[in-house]
């Protein structure tokens, strides 16, 4: 059936069906304008699905065109465009302007600044605020010639008391107006600066959230936070100074300008002999404080990475009694960072010096020459006299300048590093296809997988093994042979450097990251728990969890004991990073984090050294639990305490980036090779029949 | 005056001499937004001409089925 003008209603996210007829589809999707790799994307993400038989994705137009065949099960073509474009920012968008020739700072503005339409109020403001203020100047410089018997002709007519009470009165009306106006041009500007900040970190931050693990090794953790912190506020404070100041500058440099002419050209003339030094000094002075600004910028995130490191790892700097040397290092940073401050604005403080006395030499220049044309009968004393009234305003105006480019300068060295961030395209990049929630199975190849986190030094070479469903896989290996890698490889947290990964018989880099992560239930070694309570803790990234559920998973995970022994049980907060919990109580918070994730339809359980804080007795409960709670589901086991390990169907042994060894327990005891010394050094028992945890 | 009028001749002169770049810049990305726009606008309309052709088909070919029932 025909349905264009029904169709043409539907409009969520940015997409909306403009036609339709039985097997063909057009939509219009706004993502799609002037992005011909997203166009790309899209048009192979359809065509991956059954029934879809042809797509024209058009980015001029933002439409995409759907042949498809009618009635096929399953086939929605609108919530397929929905995921598309729900998942965009995932596998990276440009989120400010193309570079082209614009700086980083306009292209940051570009993009952070609100629409047109909120600039209006502020500059409207600033427009009328500064005519205010030189309408005051004009009417006070009208006072004092009327004091002196002169004043405005069309006053004329009046006597001296009403023409001086008429003039203070418009003075006072004025200086009323000037401070209201004032007020609110202020207030109009800072919301304007403070609504641009808000945009701009949260571009900053959709960003860095989806980078991939890489990114974040390169900037540190501290870089990134003194980023969006620290360099959003000097372009806030860009905004909200500059742009009024930019008007208030350019209206008082052109009015008192005007003034100036009109009252004695040839003064006016004299006024201007400075400008090209002024430019001069700027060309000088501009790039040399630009350059001490970056070196104050670069010091800063420096402090606040080190800062950071050390409250981090404050455990250790106590343990090592290490206090008095972080001290001295941040003190010796923040010196730096003092030193590097006191340069640039040095440098800034010199230009303004500098202009200041040049005009000042102006000024003198001026005042003589224009005492010798009222002297000579050239001019007249008032004209000298407003001469006198808008040159210190052209002056005040244009070594105010200084204080302007000083902000530039400053935001033009945060944006520059904010841009950098916000151009970085994360390598790992989502793939097309979602796996239908519950639907994996759980099996994983690794054929002929090379790796190595720098290009240079490789962690593996060619490795391959097979996990099928419902097994259970154990890696062991020495300290640093790549056992954690290997999951890190498997969820993408990097990308193999040769060979591939299938997951259910498709390469990973083919599935949406989301999909992937979801089949995968990861339990790390170094448990990261967040700020909040014992609850919000095991639920994270879940929605909709029964109250059943979540004890359950706490019970399989063996911290049931918490709910009594925590005080508030489960609503009891753990601390910043889980602080407040002992390293046993976290990894099994952790461990029921990652049940729930598995009641709730994961295929894989993946166990990083999971239980190695915990006693051998609970280790053997929990062991025990998550073997019936991952009944039927894949299990990757890592662990350096071989027992725990004994059950698995298969192990494989990795050595120096290859796989050595691979087989059941008895097998590899009976090969005797490097599973066998480790069993035997594990257990104390040459004869390899030690002592063992039994767990079942 | 006529010195005045010198002065702003000579002070419009040296802004121009800076700002023809710039100005002739302007007018260029100007011209490029236009031309973008016409393009978009004229791809427009000719998928909604081809989208109006495919449901006059459709309607067309189920009212010829119609009949023939």
């Amino acid at each position: 059936m025909v349905n264009r003008r029904k169709a043409s209603s539907t409009d969520t996210a940015g997409i909306r069906l403009l036609s339709a007829t039985p097997g063909r589809e057009r939509w219009e999707v706004k993502s799609l304008r002037g992005r011909p790799d997203v166009a790309q994307e899209l048009k192979k993400t359809l065509l991956q699905h059954g029934g879809v038989l042809h797509v024209h994705a058009n980015p001029v137009s933002s439409r995409v065109l759907v042949f498809y065949i009618p009635h096929t099960p399953g086939l929605n073509i609108q919530s397929l465009l929905q995921d598309f474009v729900n998942d965009l920012p995932l596998w990276y968008s440009p989120l400010i302007p193309a570079a082209g020739n614009a700086s980083p700072l306009s292209r940051i503005l570009k993009a952070s600044l609100p629409e047109r339409r909120a600039l209006t109020s502020p500059t409207l403001l600033s427009v009328i605020g500064n005519i205010i203020r030189l309408l005051k100047g004009v009417s006070f410089v009208s006072l004092v010639n009327t004091a002196r018997g002169e004043g405005p002709p069309f006053l004329q007519a009046l006597k001296i008391g009403p023409r001086l009470l008429f003039l203070s009165t418009i003075s006072l009306a004025l200086t009323a107006a000037d401070t209201w106006i004032h007020y609110l041009r202020r207030r109009a500007w800072r919301r304007l600066a403070q609504t641009t900040q808000h945009t701009l970190r949260n571009k900053l931050i959709e960003r860095i959230e989806t980078q991939d693990m890489a990114f974040f090794d390169e900037h540190g953790t501290g870089n990134l936070i003194n980023l969006v912190t620290r360099e959003t506020e000097r372009i806030r404070e860009f905004v909200e100074r500059g742009g009024d100041d930019i008007i208030e500058k350019s209206i008082s440099i052109l009015v008192s300008g005007v003034f100036l002419v009109i009252a004695a050209p040839s003064l006016a003339l004299l006024a201007c002999i400075p400008l090209p030094f002024i430019l001069l000094s700027t060309r000088f002075f501009g790039p040399r404080a630009s350059e001490r600004y970056a070196r104050v910028s670069e010091t800063s995130s420096l402090f606040s990475q080190i800062l950071e490191n050390n409250l981090v790892g404050i455990a250790d700097v106590k343990s090592f009694t290490a206090e008095k040397e972080e001290a001295r290092r941040l003190s010796e940073c923040d010196l730096r960072q003092s030193e590097f401050y006191l340069e640039a604005s040095g440098m800034s403080s010199l230009q303004s010096q500098f202009t200041g006395g040049i005009f000042s030499t102006g000024y003198v220049l001026t005042a003589a020459y224009g005492g010798v044309m009222v002297a000579q009968e050239r001019i007249t004393l008032s004209e000298y006299m407003r001469v006198f009234y808008w040159f210190p305003t052209l002056l005040g105006a244009l070594t105010g300048i200084e204080g302007l480019t000083r902000l530039y300068h400053s935001a033009a060295q945060s944006a520059k590093k904010i841009v950098e961030v916000l151009d970085s395209e994360p390598k790992i990049r989502s793939g097309p296809v979602r796996l239908a929630a519950g639907s994996a199975r759980g099996e994983v190849q690794f054929e002929d997988v090379s790796f190595g986190y720098s290009p240079d030094v490789k962690l593996f070479r060619n490795i391959s093994f097979h996990l099928r469903p419902g097994e259970t896989l154990a890696i062991v290996g020495p300290t640093g042979s790549g056992k954690s890698t290997l999951l890190r490889l498997l969820i993408r947290f990097f990308d193999v450097d040769s060979g591939r990964i299938l997951l259910d018989g498709r390469d990973v880099r083919e599935l949406n990251l989301q999909s992937l992560r979801s089949v995968v239930s990861l339990v790390r070694q170094d448990v990261h728990l967040f700020q909040g309570t014992v609850r919000e803790n095991v639920l994270y990234g879940q929605d909709n969890v029964s109250e059943d559920e979540l004890i359950r998973a706490m019970r399989d995970a063996g911290a049931s004991d918490l709910l009594d022994s925590l005080p508030g049980g489960l609503n009891a907060m753990v601390g910043e990073r889980g602080g407040r919990l002992s390293g046993g109580e976290r990894q099994r918070v952790a461990i029921a984090r990652a049940l729930l994730k598995l009641l709730r339809g994961a295929a894989i359980l993946a166990l990083d050294e999971a239980t190695s804080s915990l006693d051998n007795e609970t280790e053997a409960a929990v062991k025990r639990s998550l073997r019936e709670a991952a009944a039927g589901k894949s299990v990757i086991m890592i662990a350096h305490r071989l027992t725990s390990i004994r059950h698995a169907d298969r192990i494989i042994v990795l050595e120096k980036g290859n796989i050595i060894e691979d087989g059941k327990h008895e097998e590899l005891l009976a090969r005797k090779g490097l599973y066998a010394s480790l069993w035997n050094l594990q257990n104390d028992d040459p004869s390899g029949n030690g002592v063992e945890i039994r767990l079942s | 005056m006529k010195k005045t009028l010198f002065v702003v001749g000579v002070l419009s002169g040296v802004v121009l001499s800076r700002t023809w770049k710039v100005l002739t810049k302007e007018g260029i990305k100007v011209g490029i937004k236009a031309g973008r726009k016409f393009r978009e606008l004229s791809q427009q309309a000719i998928e909604d001409i081809e989208d109006i052709a495919a449901e006059a088909s459709e309607e067309v070919s189920q009212k010829g089925e119609g009949a023939r029932w």
